[in-house]
């Protein structure tokens, strides 16, 4: 208690607020730069920070750390970009929202979850530097085990129409996971002789591909803007007031997000999940998240930013990072001389508390300046899309290429973008489908790890036993919902042309048939996972391929475009095909291929514009020179070298 | 980016043809050098080359600007593979290598296109490491001599490994040449494996000086036990005990205690590479192969120039670990060394697998 007193003296300082508030306006610059995130910035730092005192040093890393889940909800919400997996469940209802013309309140909503989940986690935080240690090594592989498999069970509220394409998603997104180095021998599995494939698909690359990749085709084909009444309706106020009725939401999904990031090996993609689950359960119409509830937001945005508080609790306790950002603040720590573990605990308590308070102090005023930007941003939702579409689509180039550094990425996007727009027009759930990719390695590792270590004696342990029950509950009550009467809309359809959703059936169907029989010639431990994913994914498919091919109409049937020639204003007519505008997305790669990637998406962008937007000649030109600028200084700033293209390699001076 | 690169280029190889003079001493004014990384921001490799960067500036000739390029990718394959395809062998790129770099070469890997042996070694950083067990679940207190092997032999160790093929293949082998029966579970990380090892869950566990300090100052000797000690190789190939910790015997004299004779054989030769990857080859700085000699020289004069700062010498010692700087030739010379694991080494440690653990090397 003395400590955590004492450690406040620090604030008295005029310097150490100076260098909280600099960390936290870096973590949102780069947290609003989807693809960045708290790597790229705390990276960006760590040359400066060597030499500081520490007790600045540390509020800079921390201040910046707090944030960056805190100002990526803008492009989420207002873009359907989810630039870091932490905000990949809030675009599910906050993309909607905006489309509604209510991003205003979504953003307000989002930034007040996000300050009061950060401060539910420095409190936790606080709380546990003194009583976790204890409970921390009773968390174990069977522990992590379970919290997976209660994850899992989430899938079952995320599956959309038809429960077994839900369940088929989630196995196709098991076995995209298999793709890089097996988990537990290192072997490449899946590789198909290629470098990029070595490791697993980058996660940020999926969230874009899956959710952002569908959503710009689909707002550039309806040619309007992205709040389909072209206003900004309620203010920020309906926000806030969403917040204070959702309260109890909001604290139970911090405390989850706390507790997830503390908890070892789970990893924060996951955690956001896990959150959205309970906003969905006990609810009377789940149905209707994902379509633009308001509790959709609040509960992932307050678990992101909890996390970080309950993700430093292991990195100070034991040294061990909680989080990839962890790693990279415990390499920090490590610059300015503290070595952080039970000896720092009982050493320097109060460099500890401080990291505490800057914590919570970082939210509160991160979260403050964005909702004083809110406004004035949110207005790009009523900006025609044809004209941002282009500029997205560099952003979304962008972000992949942060994933690795190489051109694979930017295939990488194309390929799970075109999976993404398909697995859209045809029904098949996104979530679930990512849900099962983020578990995919967690899933094969603990297993092998429980059995060779306990087997069945796993079940005796008290935490094993608690999550078992969670996830019977979580089980019972999906089906319970199930059972209700469905609402109106979900009535099957009949469609007049069904080769599309059959082709892209029997697409996913051979690929599972494959992955099964490649297995086979893998070793055990390097195969089984494969074998197994494509095992249930096949187990799913098989039925709805009965129904898809010997019934018309029945809720494994579903086509978008059908859907959309009945509403009436859905679409021009004159409107281009959704496979255009995945052909501009790979003339996005030509055009790299040929001037390099700074280069090429600035022609992209001015192409695009007159084109498309029929922006004149000379600002079109503009404004694709001043994107190519923009990712130049970014470039500088990150010591980034972009993918070159073929006149980079012919003309010694191409930038 | 692109441009400075290109401009340096044209710049350095516009001079070169100017001056073409004897033995040219290295001046880096005004140019910028560029310290690969292939791991993304935060890693060991990344923390030594950020903390490098003021001085590498101070120290080299012409005090040009240092920047760090991350290459993640491939565990490190994908980066060294670009770097070994467009480095250009004039002092201004340099990599930092681990063992992580390393290792695949020495195994075979297809996907490798480099071969260090043609690098150009400028300075390695040896790290040691200590092998210790958990008393509570061993039962066996004071385990570095043959009477503690004797008693750990009536016990089954848990001990975590990243992979079939990968470093901890010497530690396993180690207990596998003990005689001390074992069991690994793979895929762990270094933090996953010490978690476990906190938690019970595994009773052996090998980690770098610092946090093997840290664990027995924090657990106690009841559950820290040191085994044995993984410290450099010496010019000789002779292994070393750690100076902190004067009592715990290294592996070899560990094997001598309790068989009576040295260590030999295909099992011993892969312990050996591994030791040498992981300690005089943990991390290491490297020119691309081609670099004129003066050049390297120049750069071990930089990095040695730079022993006499404390400031360094300390952020070496606490941060990076370096136990001591080993340069040009004989990290050269270590790598030859760990070269060694040929087919009769392959065909021992693939039985060893398939027996011990029933599992596949790769």
């Amino acid at each position: 208690m003395e400590q955590i007193i004492s450690s406040l003296a620090v604030f008295g300082s005029g310097m150490h607020w100076l260098m909280l508030a600099a960390g936290v306006v870096l973590g949102l610059t780069v947290g609003v730069l989807p693809g960045l995130g708290g790597s790229a910035g705390l990276a960006l730092l760590l040359p400066f920070i060597y030499g500081m005192d520490p007790a600045p040093a540390l509020a800079m890393m921390v201040g910046l750390l707090a944030v960056t889940t805190t100002s990526d909800t803008f492009p989420a919400v207002l873009m359907g970009i989810p630039g870091t997996v932490g905000s990949q469940a809030t675009v599910l209802d906050g993309f909607p929202m905006s489309q509604r013309g209510e991003a205003t309140r979504a953003i307000s909503a989002a930034l007040i979850s996000s300050i009061f989940g950060g401060i539910v986690g420095a409190l936790m935080l606080s709380v546990a530097l003194v009583f976790a240690e204890p409970l921390l090594r009773q968390i174990g592989f069977p522990e992590q085990l379970m919290l997976i498999v209660f994850a899992l069970s989430m899938v079952g509220m995320m599956t959309g129409t038809s429960y077994l394409k839900g369940l088929a998603s989630c196995g196709l997104g098991l076995m995209l996971g298999a793709f890089g180095a097996a988990p537990i021998t290192g072997v490449e599995r899946l590789s198909f002789g290629t470098e990029y494939l070595i490791e697993s698909l980058p996660i940020v690359i999926m969230g874009l591909g899956l959710f952002a990749v569908p959503e710009i085709v689909a707002l550039a084909r309806r040619q309007t803007t992205i709040s389909q009444s072209g206003t900004l309706n309620a203010g920020w106020l309906a926000g806030a007031r969403d917040w204070a009725k959702n309260w109890w939401l909001s604290l139970r999904c911090a405390a989850i997000g706390a507790l997830g990031g503390a908890l070892p090996g789970i990893g924060g993609a996951v955690i956001d999940w896990i959150a959205y689950g309970p906003a969905v359960q006990p609810t009377r119409n789940p149905e209707r998240y994902g379509t633009g509830d308001v509790r959709g937001v609040i509960a992932p945005e307050s678990a992101n930013n909890a996390k970080e508080g309950g993700a430093l609790i292991p990195t100070l306790i034991f040294g061990i990072p909680g989080s990839g950002n962890m790693a990279i603040l415990l390499g920090g720590f490590i610059l300015i001389g503290i070595q952080p573990g039970l000896s720092m605990l009982r050493d320097n308590g109060d460099v500890v508390y401080s990291v505490v308070w800057s914590l919570a102090i970082a939210n509160i005023l991160g979260a403050g300046i964005c909702l004083l930007l809110a406004r004035y941003i949110a207005r790009i939702t009523t900006i025609p899309y044809l004209l941002i579409a282009p500029f997205m689509i560099g952003l979304i180039f962008f972000a992949s290429f942060q994933a690795t550094r190489v051109w694979g990425d930017l295939f990488a996007l194309l390929a799970l973008g075109i999976l993404g727009v398909y697995l859209k027009r045809f029904g098949w759930s996104r979530p679930a489908l990512l849900i099962g990719f983020v578990l995919a390695p967690q899933i094969e590792a603990n297993v092998y790890r429980v059995s060779t270590i306990y087997g069945m004696e796993m079940f005796t342990r008290p935490i094993v036993l608690v999550f078992l029950a969670l996830t019977v509950i979580s089980i019972v009550s999906v089906f319970r919902n199930r059972t209700r009467k469905r609402p109106a809309e979900d009535e099957a359809r009949s469609y007049s042309n069904m080769k599309p959703q059959k082709s892209f059936f029997l697409i996913l169907t051979a690929f599972a048939v494959y992955l099964l029989i490649e297995g086979f010639s893998e070793s055990f431990l390097t195969g089984t996972f494969q074998i197994v994913a494509a095992g249930v994914s096949l187990a799913f498919l098989i039925p709805i391929g009965i129904f898809l091919f010997a019934q018309s109409g029945t809720r494994c049937h579903f086509d978008e475009e059908g859907i959309l020639a009945d509403e009436p204003g859905a679409h021009r007519p004159s409107s281009a095909s959704g496979e255009h505008y995945l052909l501009i997305l790979a003339g996005f790669l030509v055009l790299s291929g040929f001037f390099g990637f700074l280069v090429g998406t600035g022609v992209f962008i001015a192409a695009f514009l007159v084109r498309k937007a029929q922006v004149r000649v000379a600002r079109a030109a503009a404004s694709g020179l001043a994107f190519s600028l923009f990712l130049f200084m970014v470039a500088r700033q990150l010591n980034l070298e972009y993918p070159a293209g073929l006149l980079n390699y012919a003309l010694p001076l191409w930038p | 980016m692109q441009l400075r690169n290109r401009l340096k280029a044209l710049i350095v190889t516009v001079a070169a043809l100017a001056i073409s003079a004897p033995a040219q001493a290295l001046d880096l004014s005004g140019e910028t050098v560029t310290i690969l990384v292939p791991f993304s921001e935060g890693g060991g490799s990344d923390t030594l080359a950020r903390f490098l960067q003021p001085f590498l500036q101070e120290a080299l000739p012409g005090h040009p600007s240092i920047v760090v390029l991350n290459r993640p990718g491939g565990g490190s394959v994908t980066g060294v593979n670009a770097w070994i395809g467009s480095a250009k062998p004039d002092g201004t790129d340099i990599l930092v290598g681990s063992s992580s770099t390393w290792v695949p070469f020495v195994f075979g890997s297809k996907t490798v296109k480099y071969n260090p042996n043609d690098m150009r070694a400028v300075v390695g950083f040896p790290r040691v490491s200590v092998f210790y067990t958990n008393p509570e679940e061993t039962g066996v207190t004071g385990a570095s001599n043959a009477a503690g092997v004797e008693e750990l032999r009536s016990t089954r160790l848990m001990k975590g490994a990243n992979a079939p093929l990968s470093l901890d293949l010497g530690d396993l082998i180690a207990l596998h040449m003990l005689g001390i029966p074992h069991r690994a579970v793979f895929g762990l990380s270094t933090g996953e494996q010490r978690r476990a090892f906190l938690g019970g869950e595994l009773s052996a566990n090998s980690d770098s000086l610092s946090a093997y300090n840290d664990m027995a100052k924090n657990e106690g000797p009841g559950r820290v036990s040191p085994l044995f000690a993984v410290g450099g190789v010496d010019g000789n190939g002779k292994a070393m005990r750690i100076a902190a910790h004067p009592d715990v015997k290294t592996f070899v004299e560990l094997y001598e205690a309790v068989h009576g004779t040295p260590p030999s054989g295909p099992e011993y030769n892969t312990f050996q590479v591994m030791h040498y990857l992981r300690t005089n080859l943990a991390k290491a700085i490297m020119l691309p192969p081609g670099t004129p000699d003066e050049i390297v020289d120049a750069y071990v004069e930089a990095f040695r120039s730079l022993e006499k700062n404390p400031a360094y010498l300390d952020g070496m010692k606490n941060e990076i670990e370096a136990q001591s700087f080993v340069y040009g030739k004989d990290v050269t010379a270590s790598f030859a060394e760990a070269s060694g694991f040929g087919p009769e080494e392959r065909a021992a440690a693939e039985a060893y697998m398939r027996e011990t653990h029933g599992v596949a090397l790769n």
